[in-house]
């Protein structure tokens, strides 16, 4: 859990404040194809994250 | 975040508790992952099997985080808990590579109006449906992928219309049948199927 924790907030705020954007809750893609369709559709990454619970 | 990539946790584990979401919308309630709440505890579950399936992602401890091209090849590898700066550059270095992308905010309307196509041209409102796969077209930072999809889509409108050119054509009152034709240049402006409206209507005199 510690990863996601992670990106969840501290480094998804950091992003965002380095873009000058405010921060806003992460909007996780539904599945790996979705993840793709829409990293193509708009030519962007992908950060996978693989956690489990302890 | 996701104005600057595509956010996808293969997460196992299902002691997150449930929260219930209502679409502001359609009043629609769901159920989802109290952690992840745009996603259900099923979707992380399932997306960690998808995403490695096939070796396409080999690691011994979590958590591990990669970050990807659209195509799913792996442009980074993020082993542990990161440190923010760490996580920043990678992120801008991945970016780089992949060259101009699409913000979240600009996808969303663009899909939005790619759905909003979808459902004129099932209804039959062929104007609307140009309408709403051009916008799609023509959004702000819109890709090459998402031109081509918008154009597809706008050459499906195409054939829609050049069938009710070949419909109004047909009509035995030669009146009724200028109407219909005239309907389908002004609607369809630009496309294939208003050219064919407009000589059809040359040929009529």
């Amino acid at each position: 859990m510690l990863a996601p924790a992670l990106f969840g907030s501290a480094l998804a705020g950091a992003l965002l404040a380095a873009g000058g954007g405010k921060e806003t809750p992460i909007r996780w893609s539904s599945s790996w194809p979705a993840a793709l369709e829409e990293a193509k559709a708009r030519n962007v990454p992908v950060l996978v994250i693989f956690g489990k619970d302890h | 975040m996701n104005e600057n990539a595509v956010m996808l946790t293969g997460h196992t584990g299902r002691d997150h508790g449930t929260v219930e979401v209502v679409d502001p919308k359609t009043k629609e309630k769901t159920v989802r992952c109290k952690k992840f709440i745009t996603i259900t505890c099923d979707d992380h579950e399932k997306a960690s099997g998808e995403a490695t399936a096939g070796g396409k992602f080999e690691f011994k401890f979590l958590p591990q985080s990669y970050i990807v091209d659209p195509a799913g090849a792996t442009l980074a590898d993020l082993a542990g808990a990161f440190a923010k700066k760490q996580g920043i550059d990678r992120l801008k270095e991945a970016a780089k590579k992949l060259g101009p992308g699409m913000s979240a905010a600009a996808w969303d309307r663009a899909k939005s109006a790619l759905v909003d196509g979808d459902a004129a041209l099932s209804s039959g409102d062929l104007k609307k449906a140009l309408e709403s796969y051009r916008a799609a077209g023509r959004e702000k930072g819109a890709t090459k992928a998402l031109e081509e999809q918008a154009a597809a889509k706008v050459s499906s409108v195409e054939a829609k219309g050049l069938e009710a050119v070949e419909a109004a054509k047909a009509e035995s009152d030669p009146e009724a049948a200028k109407k219909k034709l005239s309907q389908i240049v002004r609607d369809l402006a630009g496309t294939k199927a208003a050219e064919a409206a407009q000589k059809a209507i040359g040929s009529l005199g």
